[in-house]
C-alpha cells in the first residue's frame, strides 16, 4: 500500500495509482505524519511511502521577499531540518521505500529578470539547494528514489501541468494530467526499483535501423549518414547502443535476405551498431511472431522480458495479438522526432535503471555507518518539532471584523468539528452582542507561514458552567497542539467568574473522525463518548501541563 | 461521475446535487472538475466550478462550453 504525504493537496492522484492501494494522509500535515510513530505510515501494510513538495509551497512567504545570502541560510535550515525528519523516516521504515521529487526552477518570480541576471543570490539558488540536499539523500539511503519531475515539468510546460483555480478552491495545484504522469512516473520508477525492467530490445531493420529497404535501396541507397534524415537514424542506432553499454540485450526481427544485410554491416561505415552488437539475429522471411517465439527460447527468457520496435503498424499490431506479453510501442511517423520518442516510451518505460551499478543496489546505508553525522544523534520528538515551529497563537475575542470568515468556518469545516454546527454571519453578530456567548477566533502562524483566522470556538456561559457550543479547527494546522493551547487559552479568559464546571458535546458525523477523541485528550471526561463533563480548575490544570508553548489573548 | 464519486451508476440519478448525494463533497466536487477539464477539454471558471453543484447544472455549463 501507498501512502502519499505532501504540502499540498494531492488526493486525486489516488485515482489514477491503478495497481496499489494508497492513502492520502492530508494537506500540508507529513512533518506531524512522520514524527508520529503511530501515524499509518509505520503500519506494515505500507510498503511505498511517495513524498510529493511543492517548492512554491516550501518556500513560503520567501517567494514574496527579496532573496538574500540571509534568506537562503533560512531556507537551508528548514530544509535540514525537513531532511532531518525524512532521514528518521527512511531509518525507521527501511523495509519500506520513500520516493521523493526533484523540483524545477519556478517560472516567473516578482524579481523577474534579475533571477537570471543577478551577480547575488535567486530563487534559482534556492532550487539548487533543495536539489541538492536530494542528492544527499540519495547518496545516504538506497531505499529513497528521486522523482524527476523536473524533467516531467519540462517536457509538458507548467502551463499545461498546473491550474491555479483548484489551487484556491481546494488546495489542490496540479490538474489530472499532472496526476496521470505523476502516477505513471511513480509506478515506472518503482518497478525499476524492483527490477522489474525489460531485458531484451527486438528491432526491425528497414526504416528502423536505417531509412528506406536494403533489398531494394542497396548498401549505399539506404539513409544512414551524417547528412539530412540520414543523422536521425544515426542518433538513433547511437542511442540503442548506449542502451547495449547499459546491460540491454539487442535482437534483430527482420523480413530480409540476410546476405543483404550482411553487406551492410560489413561495409556500410556510417552503420554505428555492430553485426555482433546483436545477441540473436533473425533475418528471414518468417513469420515475426514466429521468429520472436524463438528469440526468447533461444536466450531462455519470457516473453515478458521483451521490447519490440518495428515502423510498420502491420507487423506491430501481429506482435500485440499473437503475444501480449511483449511490449510494442508506437513507432514515430516522422523520424525526426526518434530521439524524444525512443528516450520518454522506450527508455524510461522499459529500461529505467535506478541504480547504476549492481553494488550500488547493495550498499547498505552508509548513512548509519557515518556516525560524523550530527543531525540524527538528537533524534527529535514531536515536542521538539512543535516547539521548533515558533508557533504564534492569536486569540481574537467577540471580534465583529471576522464575523464572515467566522461564519465561513461553520460553513465549510467538516473534519476538526465537534458539533459540526452550522452558522450564518447574522447568527455569529448575535452571539458577539449577546451577554451570554463568547466568539473566539484563533490566528495561527509559525516560522514557515501565516494561516490567517483556522479555528473557532464558541462558549456559551450559563453563570455557573461554560458549555463549548462550537469548537473547529482548519485541518491544515492538525497535529501541532494549537487545538490544546487554543482551548486554555479561551477557558482561561473566564478565570474570574466563578465557573465550576466546563460541558461539551462531540457529535459523530461522516467525517469528523478525525475530532474523535479530542475532548478525552483534553481532559474532559465522558461516559458515553457524546457528552463530555469536568470541574473547570482540574481542566485548566490539565491544559496547563499539556501544551508546549502559549497563547496570546487579543481583546479590541 | 460514478468513478469519481466510487458509487454504483445506478445511485446518480439526473437529480443527482452535492446536496442529496452523500458522496459529493467538496473533495469530491474538485475531483469531478479536474476530471471533467480533462475529458471534455475545457476550462471552468473559479465561480463555474462553485455554481455547478448539480448534474442538470453540471449538463448545462458543459453544453455551452462545447458549443
Amino acid at each position: 500500500m501507498i501512502a502519499l504525504l505532501s504540502n499540498i493537496n494531492i488526493e486525486p492522484i489516488r485515482g489514477f495509482l491503478k495497481s496499489d492501494e494508497s492513502i492520502f494522509t492530508g494537506y500540508n500535515t507529513y512533518i506531524a505524519d512522520i514524527l508520529n510513530h503511530k501515524s499509518v505510515l509505520y503500519s506494515d501494510e505500507i510498503d511505498k511511502i511517495f513524498l510529493f513538495l511543492d517548492i512554491e509551497e516550501l518556500l513560503g512567504d520567501m517567494l514574496f521577499k527579496y532573496p538574500s545570502d540571509n534568506s537562503l541560510s533560512v531556507f537551508e535550515n528548514n530544509l535540514d531540518e525537513i531532511f532531518s525528519f525524512i532521514y528518521q523516516l527512511l531509518i525507521k521504515r527501511n523495509n519500506a521505500v520513500l520516493v521523493i521529487n526533484n523540483v524545477p526552477f519556478i517560472s516567473a518570480t516578482f524579481i523577474s529578470y534579475l533571477d537570471t541576471n543577478s551577480p547575488n543570490v535567486t530563487f534559482r539558488d534556492f532550487v539548487k539547494i533543495y536539489n541538492n540536499k536530494l542528492k544527499q539523500l540519495k547518496s545516504d539511503f538506497s531505499n529513497a528514489l528521486v522523482l524527476d519531475w523536473e524533467r516531467i515539468v519540462l517536457n509538458e510546460g507548467i502551463n499545461n501541468l498546473f491550474d491555479p483555480k483548484f489551487w484556491y478552491l481546494g488546495r489542490m495545484k496540479l490538474n489530472n494530467k499532472a496526476f496521470k504522469l505523476l502516477s505513471d512516473e511513480f509506478s515506472n520508477l518503482i518497478n525499476s526499483y524492483k527490477g522489474k525492467t525489460k531485458k531484451v530490445l527486438i528491432l526491425d531493420l528497414d526504416n528502423t535501423l536505417w531509412g528506406g529497404i536494403a533489398g531494394e535501396d542497396g548498401l549505399n541507397g539506404i539513409k544512414i549518414s551524417e547528412d539530412g534524415i540520414g543523422k536521425a537514424f544515426r542518433d538513433f542506432q547511437k542511442l540503442i547502443k548506449s542502451l547495449k553499454e547499459i546491460g540491454v540485450i539487442l535482437a534483430i526481427n527482420s523480413k530480409n535476405n540476410e546476405s543483404d544485410i550482411d553487406e551492410i554491416f560489413q561495409k556500410n561505415n556510417m552503420m554505428i551498431l555492430k553485426y555482433d552488437d546483436f545477441i540473436v539475429r533473425k533475418i528471414n522471411w518468417n513469420n515475426k511472431v514466429q521468429n520472436l517465439i524463438e528469440i526468447a527460447s533461444d536466450l531462455d527468457l519470457g516473453l515478458d522480458s521483451f521490447v519490440f520496435i518495428d515502423d510498420n503498424p502491420v507487423e506491430r499490431q501481429l506482435i500485440k495479438e499473437n503475444l501480449p506479453e511483449v511490449c510494442v510501442p508506437d513507432f514515430p511517423s516522422d523520424i525526426s522526432y526518434v530521439k524524444s520518442w525512443f528516450l520518454e516510451e522506450v527508455i524510461y518505460k522499459y529500461f529505467a535503471k535506478v541504480y547504476f551499478t549492481h553494488e550500488d543496489k547493495n550498499k547498505t546505508f552508509q548513512y548509519l555507518a557515518n556516525a560524523e553525522r550530527k543531525k540524527l544523534s538528537k533524534s527529535l520528538s514531536i515536542e521538539d518539532f512543535i516547539k521548533s515551529l515558533n508557533i504564534k497563537i492569536k486569540i481574537y475575542i467577540n471580534l465583529s471584523k471576522y464575523k464572515q470568515r467566522i461564519a465561513q468556518l461553520t460553513q465549510k469545516t467538516n473534519q476538526f468539528n465537534l458539533r459540526t454546527k452550522r452558522y450564518t454571519e447574522t447568527d455569529i453578530e448575535r452571539f458577539i452582542n449577546s451577554d451570554n456567548y463568547t466568539v473566539f477566533a484563533l490566528g495561527y502562524e509559525d516560522k514557515f507561514n501565516n494561516e490567517g483566522i483556522v479555528g473557532l470556538v464558541i462558549i456559551l456561559n450559563d453563570g455557573e458552567s461554560l458549555e463549548i457550543d462550537t469548537f473547529l479547527l482548519s485541518c491544515r494546522i492538525i497535529g501541532r497542539d494549537a487545538e490544546f493551547v487554543f482551548l486554555l487559552k479561551v477557558l482561561e479568559t473566564f478565570k474570574e467568574k466563578n465557573i465550576k464546571k466546563v460541558n461539551a458535546v462531540y457529535i459523530k458525523t461522516k467525517k469528523n473522525g478525525i475530532a474523535e477523541s479530542f475532548y478525552s485528550d483534553a481532559g474532559l471526561f465522558t461516559e458515553n463518548k457524546i457528552d463530555y463533563s469536568v470541574d473547570y480548575e482540574k481542566l485548566i490544570i490539565f491544559l496547563e501541563n499539556k501544551t508546549l508553548y502559549d497563547g496570546e489573548i487579543i481583546n479590541e | 461521475m460514478s468513478d469519481t464519486f466510487n458509487v454504483k451508476k445506478e445511485k446518480i440519478s439526473l437529480s443527482a446535487s452535492k446536496s442529496n448525494l452523500d458522496e459529493w463533497d467538496s473533495l469530491a466536487h474538485l475531483k469531478l472538475f479536474l476530471a471533467l477539464q480533462e475529458s471534455f477539454r475545457v476550462n471552468f471558471s473559479t465561480d463555474e466550478i462553485d455554481s455547478g453543484n448539480s448534474l442538470e447544472k453540471i449538463y448545462k455549463l458543459l453544453k455551452d462550453k462545447i458549443r
